[in-house]
């Protein structure tokens, strides 16, 4: 399995494509921050909540996050690599853990600008804004801008920023059983952007459905899970973690499930 | 001692109830290079891909190294070295890197293997060139290159040479006759190119519609393919009565296209001519011949040479 990784990590730093994608999410970080800041101050109009919110971290990574899969699961489909690492004595287990570890670093890794620039928006004691439509890190940075931060805060702010980065990670983990099913990176895309989507309509179903609210509530999309900020309790934070973490689990399960058996072309 | 590589016992592989395997039974000896011919379609990938891992059979065993079952098996493949249907490459990447990842990714600390494959497989001077910028020629170098990361002692090669330039060619087959002599290594190789199996295989596997219609040594090809009589006449049918009543022989084949090629009697063709002419059989050919490859295989699947 370390070899297996490592070899993908060296991949990883080789691909053109995951520094485009750095490129993109660092370069929408710097845009939702810069909007929020720019419509806080009456620079622009509130109507442009709508474009600073296309930049923000739940919606571009709702589409970067299923491309990301797509290139680094389903493109190792098309270049046979997973083949090579089957035939090379590694299990199915072995190879489906590794895609995720090394696609989670990704994630982790094109979530970075998000974190940094939202970091750097807050020390400088400005507000920011981007009304209500704040979620994932604009919420943060919406909710805690113009405040100071004591030592103990911050500790609570970068935990609170890793627990986003982890409840991002569960969220996209949906793409790796869909990459491995479907191999097939527009369909991942699609099917998952399609989701996202779908999925604040769905969440909206809660009110009217007691069990479609525990059910909903059991998964890193539904809860408060990314409305976290300093105000969220500590047993939030670790009940956020918990359920992302069973919910990666169970997607890698699912996928263990789905792939075991199933052929390679 | 157990000198099999790879045994497979009944293998049958069915997709959606059509047998692309049908109780497919073969055994690999360690040390020899093995040809496996069949028609698009007949099954050589597919059982490669068994193999390999890459697909499951619908019944029956494989067994690598004297070992069988999924986890065996798994520990197994970390012996093997295989380019299946196209070779695993990065795009994005050198030729040098590729052999790198794979290398990290097999555990094998040796940086200087890369350099070594490089130059054994002549792509030494592609320095920065991207895999994606190669020729399919290239491709296929760097495919057996990857293959042969750590040295495995058995090398599973589906259409190796595809693409290969005569030289290229030449140089690939002296590599495998090489490792094969040299570092024992047993090797399985199709190919649609049949006078290059001819010259580069020991031993060889006939397979056609899922199964196993022979399997033979380069000797017993020689043999069988060196001489022969030709026979045409305007009875078939009778001539193989006659053949097999008076003259008391089965060895003989039916060509498509209802030709007769008998194996034996091959000092006494004038007792074979007076008994088939005694037969009232008019003869329109009968002459001695002597087969190539192409023209046994044909004469085993009974079918057209879309090898």
């Amino acid at each position: 399995m370390y070899n297996l990784i490592r070899a993908d990590l060296f991949k990883l730093r080789k691909s053109m494509a995951i520094k485009i994608l750095f490129a993109i999410t660092t370069a929408s970080a710097v845009a939702m921050v810069g909007i929020a800041y720019l419509i806080t101050h009456g620079k622009i109009g509130t109507s442009m909540t709508g474009i600073g919110f296309m930049f923000s971290d739940v919606d571009v990574m709702g589409i970067l996050g299923a491309a990301t899969a797509g290139i680094f699961i389903c493109g190792d489909f098309d270049t046979k690599t997973i083949n090579d690492a089957i035939s090379s004595g590694y299990s199915r287990c072995t190879v489906i853990v590794n895609k995720a570890i090394v696609f989670f670093c990704a994630i982790a890794f094109l979530l970075l600008p998000y974190a940094i620039t939202t970091g750097i928006a807050l020390s400088t004691g400005s507000k920011f804004s981007m009304g209500s439509v704040a979620i994932g890190f604009l919420n943060i940075l919406t909710s805690e801008a113009g405040k100071t931060f004591s030592a103990p805060e911050i500790w609570k702010l970068l935990a609170i920023m890793l627990t986003l980065i982890i409840i991002y990670i569960a969220q996209i983990s949906v793409c790796i059983a869909l990459a491995f099913v479907l191999k097939k990176p527009v369909l991942v895309v699609a099917i998952y952007y399609g989701f996202t989507i779908l999925c604040p309509q769905l969440i909206k179903l809660r009110d009217s459905s007691q069990v479609f609210k525990c059910i909903f509530d059991w998964t890193p999309f539904g809860g408060n899970y990314s409305f976290l900020t300093l105000n969220s309790l500590t047993g939030d934070i670790f009940k956020a973690l918990a359920v992302s973490l069973i919910f990666i689990i169970i997607m890698l399960i699912v996928t263990y499930c789905v792939f075991r058996k199933s052929e390679i072309k | 001692m157990n000198n099999h590589v790879m045994k497979i016992n009944s293998l049958t592989k069915s997709y959606h109830g059509n047998n692309a395997l049908n109780n497919v039974s073969v055994t690999l000896e360690a040390g020899k290079i093995y040809g496996l011919i069949g028609q698009n379609g007949a099954g050589k990938s597919t059982l490669m891909r068994i193999v390999a891992g890459h697909s499951f059979p619908t019944s029956g065993s494989v067994e690598l190294f004297g070992h069988t079952g999924e986890k065996a098996l798994q520990m197994e493949r970390k012996r093997l070295g295989c380019m299946i249907e196209y070779p695993s490459l990065t795009p994005n990447m050198t030729a040098k890197e590729n052999l790198k990842f794979h290398r990290i990714m097999r555990g094998i600390p040796n940086k200087e293997i890369e350099d070594e494959l490089l130059e054994i497989v002549g792509l030494s001077n592609t320095k920065g060139k991207k895999a994606k910028n190669f020729s399919l020629g290239m491709k296929q170098r760097l495919g057996i290159g990857i293959a042969l990361i750590g040295n495995p002692e058995f090398l599973i090669l589906d259409e190796p040479i595809n693409g290969l330039d005569p030289i290229g060619v030449v140089e690939i087959r002296n590599l495998l006759k090489k490792l094969c002599e040299e570092r024992q290594m047993t090797i399985l190789i199709s190919s649609h190119n049949l006078p290059e199996m001819y010259q580069t295989a020991t031993d060889y596997i006939i397979i056609c519609k899922g199964e196993i219609k022979q399997t033979l040594t380069l000797d017993e090809l020689d043999e069988r393919c060196k001489h022969h009589i030709l026979i045409s006449c305007d009875q078939p049918e009778k001539l193989i009565s006659v053949l097999e009543m008076e003259l008391n022989t089965t060895n003989y084949t039916v060509m498509p296209d209802k030709t007769i090629k008998l194996y034996d009697y091959l000092d006494e063709k004038e007792r074979v001519a007076r008994v088939i002419f005694e037969n009232k059989i008019m003869i329109t050919n009968f002459s001695n011949e002597g087969d190539t490859l192409e023209d046994y295989f044909i004469s085993i699947v009974g079918g057209g040479t879309n090898v």
